[in-house]
């Protein structure tokens, strides 16, 4: 080998540098990202208790076939899927119509950044914070009660937490409450990105603010919706700290808020800390929020090449 | 570069071989002069552990204390320890336990046979529902310091009111039996015209039948869901819903509180009292901050059905590091000296300060404790009188009416999978009280929320 084709290779070896700066990166997500999810699956496919002291069996799919057969569990998607679909609803309603206000020009709205502020602010609060704060408004005696029997909505105090549909009612509502003013703010930010000229140039037209909503704004911001559907339902996929502060930490009453992840919380925290069942209800969730989100990039696509 | 990058790899193979490593030097012992030294890790959820590893000092100087404190909100303690005890790393040299969950770990393989402190139990006249929550196998796994029986707290004004008498012997007879506790809490309702309240909810009796139940929630494999007490308890929650003789608030909420200190108003904004309150030893200071004007207005009574309610046990892990300084901080502990002194304040923030003058304000014993001997309950009984506690329930001793409810409580049915089997059969109740389920359907649903936390193989048939 020649001086100068040495001299070339010791050139190429200079991009191993390249490697080293992201080997930090790369440890920590095999570390804490690809190790986690690859031992869940291996977990899944055990009979691992935390508390028997002995390793887990390999027992193929049978973890899978039990939460099959558990009603409980079919009782726990349905309610993750209510719950976020009853929340996120009017939640991206309102964040449109609110978004919508606020970037529009025509309008001149004053104090636009106060009530993005405003709107914001419970987002800043600890879940727990929030289920206590609800939980105490909406005792027997609680200030909800008082104040609906005080104009005479109701002429008794309703059970509001040991009642299955008020109990939903107030995750959904709580939903709605916390994350609206969030997505608001996303949306803001995606109807900045369109240029006024286009909205200049339907007014010229004679084009109403709902067509220009509907044939301008929402065509236009489809990335950003994409993102907050994806984010939300993978949030909302994962529920867990509301339904599980707001009663008694078991989804109650009659398991009607108990979402995918507070029955894998019961299933880990059960009397023989069953982690490999818990793991096989984590995998489901898995694949459930990976199918979804694969389906919406999918919907989305189709739609914009049309 | 290539040695750039192979120095990269192998300060990053160092870091993770020393994270992965254990550290195998010993820790701590025996030395043969007789002298304990290392370090005593304690894990626990309440501070009293470190006030005792700290005056332990004073008598072991190279015993050096470290104490790992947990919270227990949201289930944060049990999580932890699980985690740490099945994976056999970081083990602690001692746990604490809280009733809660003591026989989720007693019943597992990760606690060592500690029944050489059973001498000493006898002596210390241990109250045995303490020590049966702790052994499993013919071997004591877990010992209690203290001992948490409930008794009945009343108001003594409202007694006189509705009653002619705030005596705790008379107030007894008529709350003697829950045949005798539903009749005089119609009563309470007639002659208050529905203003007072017996109890907060069913969920203040829930401990009482769950206590008395006649088997262990599992037999065989079966989920003892017919066992006669539940039907009891059903029943008797219907009754004091039907009739009004229950407030229908939840425990711990801000209702159940301002029922302490008669502040109570309905959702009509009619003022309403709470009577009585279920709580155990420890509900006294619970009650005592919350109780405002009715201070001094209290008194205790054993109640219609003896209870427990709560507590704590020391516990070695069997990976413990140095368990030989565990087995003596244990048998240093259970002594009737150090119990004496714990029962009659003598661990005082100043008093430890004086050995470990770096040590937190927090950390400190008063007196009032209810200890789990009763030989010390015995004998410091007396130092009671004229404490807090004391003029709090109206010149009423509190450990007179402890120590009267203790041999009563009995924890031989109490199983692992008690704590899962009580929140979803009270929740079960509460939907069959609201209407929401019938009898039959409330039983249905606590099966099936009850099945969710047990092993498989379990059944209700």
């Amino acid at each position: 080998m020649t001086r100068a084709a040495k001299k070339k290779k010791s050139g190429i070896n200079k991009d191993y540098m390249g490697y080293v700066f992201i080997l930090p990166f790369v440890i920590v997500f095999i570390a804490f990202v690809l190790y986690p999810i690859a031992y869940t699956f291996w977990l899944s496919l055990t009979d691992t208790q935390l508390m028997s002291g002995v390793s887990g069996r390999f027992v193929g799919l049978d973890n899978f076939q039990a939460l099959y057969n558990t009603p409980a569990f079919r009782t726990s998607i349905t309610n993750t899927w209510l719950l976020w679909v009853l929340g996120f609803t009017p939640q991206i309603g309102f964040a449109l119509v609110l978004a919508y206000m606020f970037t529009n020009s025509t309008l001149k709205l004053r104090g636009t950044g106060i009530f993005k502020a405003l709107y914001y602010l419970p987002n800043l609060l600890m879940p727990a914070t929030v289920a206590a704060l609800f939980a105490t408004y909406l005792t027997r005696f609680g200030p909800v009660n008082q104040a609906i029997i005080a104009i005479g909505l109701v002429d008794d105090s309703i059970a509001f937490l040991d009642t299955p549909l008020w109990a939903r009612l107030t995750v959904t509502f709580i939903g709605w409450w916390m994350w609206f003013g969030q997505t608001t703010i996303i949306m803001v930010a995606g109807m900045t990105t369109i240029s006024p000229a286009l909205y200049e140039s339907a007014m010229l037209d004679g084009a109403s603010q709902p067509k220009m909503f509907w044939r301008i704004t929402l065509p236009l911001i489809k990335p950003i919706l994409l993102f907050v559907l994806v984010t939300a339902l993978i949030g909302g996929l994962q529920s867990f700290d509301i339904p599980f502060l707001l009663t008694n930490g078991r989804g109650d009453p009659q398991g009607s808020i108990m979402t995918m992840n507070i029955f894998m919380y019961l299933r880990r925290s059960s009397v023989m800390g069953d982690i490999g069942s818990a793991a096989s209800v984590s995998v489901v969730l898995f694949f459930m929020s990976s199918i979804v989100a694969l389906v919406l990039f999918g919907l989305f696509r189709e739609k914009d090449k049309d | 570069m290539k040695k750039w990058f192979l120095f990269c790899l192998a300060i990053v193979g160092v870091i993770v071989f020393a994270a992965c490593s254990g550290n195998a030097e010993e820790v701590g012992g025996i030395r043969d002069d007789g002298t304990l030294w290392g370090e005593l890790s304690i894990m626990s959820f309440m501070n009293d552990p470190m006030a005792l590893g700290v005056y332990f000092t004073e008598y072991h100087p190279d015993v050096e204390i470290n104490f790992i404190m947990t919270g227990m909100e949201g289930g944060a303690y049990q999580t932890a320890l699980q985690q740490i005890l099945s994976a056999g790393a970081n083990v602690p040299d001692i746990v604490m336990l809280d009733a809660g969950f003591v026989r989720q770990f007693v019943e597992s393989p990760f606690l060592m046979d500690i029944s050489h402190l059973l001498p000493a139990a006898n002596a210390l006249e241990i109250y045995q529902f303490t020590l049966d929550a702790g052994m499993e196998a013919g071997q004591l796994r877990a010992i209690s310091h203290q001992a948490a029986p409930g008794v009945m707290y009343y108001r003594r004004s409202l007694a006189q009111r509705y009653f002619g008498t705030d005596d705790p012997a008379v107030i007894q007879n008529y709350f003697r039996d829950m045949d005798a506790m539903i009749e005089s809490a119609q009563r309470i309702r007639e002659i208050s015209n529905g203003e007072t309240f017996t109890i907060s909810s069913h969920i203040e009796l829930s401990n009482l039948f769950f206590a008395n139940r006649s088997t262990p929630w599992i037999v065989n494999n079966r989920l003892m869901h017919d066992d006669p007490v539940l039907a009891q308890y059903l029943d008797v929650a219907r009754v004091f819903r039907d009739s009004g003789l229950e407030a229908e608030i939840g425990t711990w909420s801000g209702e159940w509180h301002a029922g302490m200190n008669d502040t109570m108003v309905d959702a009509h904004g009619n003022p309403r009292q709470i009577f009585s309150y279920f709580l155990p030893t420890w509900g006294i200071f619970i009650l005592m901050p919350n109780a405002g004007d009715t201070d001094g207005d209290w008194a205790a009574i054993p109640g219609p059905l003896p209870y427990h309610w709560g507590g704590a046990w020391f516990a070695i892990p069997v990976d413990a590091p140095n368990p030989e300084v565990a087995k003596a901080f244990l048998e240093f502990v259970f002594t009737e000296d150090v119990m004496t002194k714990w029962a009659t304040g003598y661990f005082s923030n100043e008093r430890l300060r004086q050995i470990d003058p770096s040590l937190a304000e927090v950390f400190g014993l008063a007196a009032g404790d209810f200890l789990s001997s009763a030989r010390v309950v015995r004998n410091t009984s007396a130092a009671m009188v004229g404490t807090d506690t004391y003029y709090f329930l109206g010149g009423q001793n509190p450990h007179d009416v402890f120590a009267l409810a203790a041999p009563n409580v009995s924890l031989e049915n109490l199983q692992a999978s008690d704590f899962i089997m009580n929140a979803a059969f009270t929740e079960a109740v509460t939907q069959y009280l609201e209407d929401n389920l019938t009898r039959e359907q409330a039983m249905q649903s606590f099966i099936d929320s009850a099945l969710i936390g047990l092993p498989a193989g379990i059944t209700p048939n």
